[in-house]
């Protein structure tokens, strides 16, 4: 996967956003500063960083759940100045609105947009049905999200998110909650999906070997204040598997983000407040 | 390591489940020892027949009181005071405490108003509830309902808060706006812990009924147990007590089978 697989202008560009909270009376605590990045159609971006660098915060503001104290994010060229169905979200904690079956859940953000759309019932269920299969939740489309795993919760909301289809989607530690065996399971799942719809992802974490397995390009970020430090075209091959864990190539890639994030983190103590 | 008592060591270990057969097991010993004790004390001579009645008497006394007193009546006319009051309570309490829990201007705004009011005792407005509503029918039902929606009012609220900002914020993300994610999300999703609250609120309009029918009552359980009290007949304060303790449960029951059959979804906790 080449880097830029669209030439064309970036459909998400962040523009020198900064970002202050006022914090038990000490005010204006720089949780970002200065933050400027560019997402091509069809990439698959990830923001990796230590707890508490703002990745979070930023992939909010980009979803325009809050806004950002200076700076621009433009969607498509425009500002973003709310959240919006062309950017689909999938949070850590598990999101599947627990009155609704799966199959609801899937169809709910179509049915919300569908007279905008214009769609009509049959193609929502259809949609809803194919997002069901790609998931691997056919056999469980009828039940409610209590009898589901934290596996199959996630996967609910990212066939929910996916059915709706956004032009980006975001991903906040998605897998966090979740074991080593089924957070392998979904991080090939999400490949899958990647490469079989060409959907641009931007990805956040704090696990490095999940940042290289899955994307196309890294943005590595340090703390105090949130800012981002390199910029790093992951050129390992795919199908990228556990045997890729191992291989030379990944672990030199490994060895030089754990460096970045381990040389900020240090700097951003000694400077701190 | 074989325990000598499995039975014991299961029943002892917190948090675990128990079958329906020990669940029931374990409501008759509860239900018979308290018969077991009512009797021991009072055909064992230990209280006197003035303080404590004879569980007999209290049968007696009841079938008395629903065959020749008319107390169908009188349990109809409390009821209905009590569900109306209810009802309005409840009418308010659910889309203040759901606005409260979910919009902070809200909270903001009704928060201390409310714990202000709700220290005050229902008991000390009843002066006032006169002076405006009269003794009749609708000062009894005004005591009920606002000493009902102050509890409810709270409790509404938390619940509504519990919902998560995630889960808001994801319906954002799909397309949802102000308006949605209200009706779509924010009522659907408290709705269920709404019903349990209400459950509560019931069981709270109840306790208020026998103030409620402190003052100028001619009918009512709670004006039959003052009544009683004047002329000592303690079986019958008991067969009213007893009267109003059957219809909470019936009621309790009622609540869960709506949170049953309404809410297939939702995780119902046990022990609340």
């Amino acid at each position: 996967m080449s880097r830029h697989p669209d030439p064309g202008p970036p459909i998400l560009s962040v523009r020198g956003v900064s970002k202050e909270f006022d914090a038990h009376g000490r005010k204006h605590i720089a949780a970002l500063s200065g933050i400027s990045l560019d997402v091509w159609q069809g990439e698959f971006v990830t923001i990796v960083g230590s707890s508490g660098c703002g990745k979070t915060t930023l992939l909010r503001m980009i979803a325009g759940l809050i806004r950002p104290t200076a700076g621009t994010i433009l969607m498509d060229g425009h500002e973003v100045d709310d959240p919006g169905p062309e950017r689909g979200m999938v949070f850590q904690a598990y999101t599947p609105f627990h009155w609704l079956s799966v199959r609801r859940n899937v169809e709910f953000g179509l049915r919300l947009t569908r007279k905008a759309k214009g769609l009509p019932p049959a193609e929502i269920a259809r949609r809803a049905e194919e997002w069901i299969a790609i998931v691997g939740l056919h056999e469980f489309a009828d039940v409610y999200p209590k009898v589901l795993s934290g596996g199959m919760r996630q996967r609910v909301a990212i066939a929910r998110a996916l059915a709706n289809d956004p032009e980006i989607l975001l991903l906040d530690e998605p897998f966090g909650a979740l074991d080593a065996q089924t957070r392998t399971a979904m991080q090939e799942l999400l490949v899958k999906i990647w490469e079989d719809t060409h959907k641009t992802i931007l990805f956040v974490t704090h696990d490095v070997d999940e940042a290289i397995l899955l994307s196309s390009r890294i943005l590595v970020m340090a703390p105090h204040p949130g800012r981002i430090v390199e910029e790093i075209a992951v050129s390992l091959p795919r199908p990228r598997t556990i045997d890729t864990l191992v291989t030379p190539e990944f672990l030199e890639f490994k060895r030089k983000i754990l460096g970045l994030i381990r040389e900020f983190s240090i700097a951003g103590r000694k400077c701190g407040p | 390591m074989k325990h000598r008592f499995p039975f014991l060591r299961d029943i002892t270990r917190p948090k675990e489940p128990v079958s329906r057969r020990v669940a029931l097991l374990a409501l008759w010993t509860t239900v018979a020892s308290f018969f077991g004790i009512w009797c021991l004390l009072t055909y064992g001579g230990y209280v006197g027949g003035i303080f404590l009645p004879k569980p007999h008497k209290v049968l007696v006394e009841l079938f008395n009181l629903f065959i020749y007193e008319g107390f169908l009546l009188d349990v109809w006319i409390s009821t209905s005071v009590v569900v109306t009051g209810f009802l309005i309570a409840s009418a308010a309490a659910i889309p203040l405490g759901m606005l409260m829990g979910s919009y902070k201007i809200v909270f903001a705004m009704a928060d201390n108003p409310v714990n202000f009011v709700r220290y005050i005792p229902v008991s000390g407005l009843i002066p006032l509830l006169i002076l405006w509503f009269g003794i009749d029918y609708a000062q009894k039902v005004a005591v009920i309902a606002i000493g009902t929606f102050f509890l409810e009012v709270l409790m509404i609220a938390d619940t509504s808060a519990a919902i998560t900002k995630e889960i808001v914020d994801t319906s954002y993300t799909l397309g949802a706006n102000r308006l949605t994610v209200l009706t779509k999300v924010l009522i659907p999703a408290a709705l269920p812990g709404v019903v349990d609250n209400l459950r509560i609120g019931m069981s709270g309009a109840w306790t208020y009924l026998v103030i409620a029918e402190l003052v100028a009552a001619d009918h009512g359980i709670g004006y039959r147990i003052l009544n009683a009290m004047r002329g000592l007949k303690v079986a019958e304060i008991f067969a009213g007590l007893l009267t109003i303790g059957l219809l909470g449960v019936l009621f309790a029951k009622l609540f869960k089978l709506i949170l049953t059959w309404g809410f297939p979804w939702y995780e119902q906790a046990e022990a609340r």
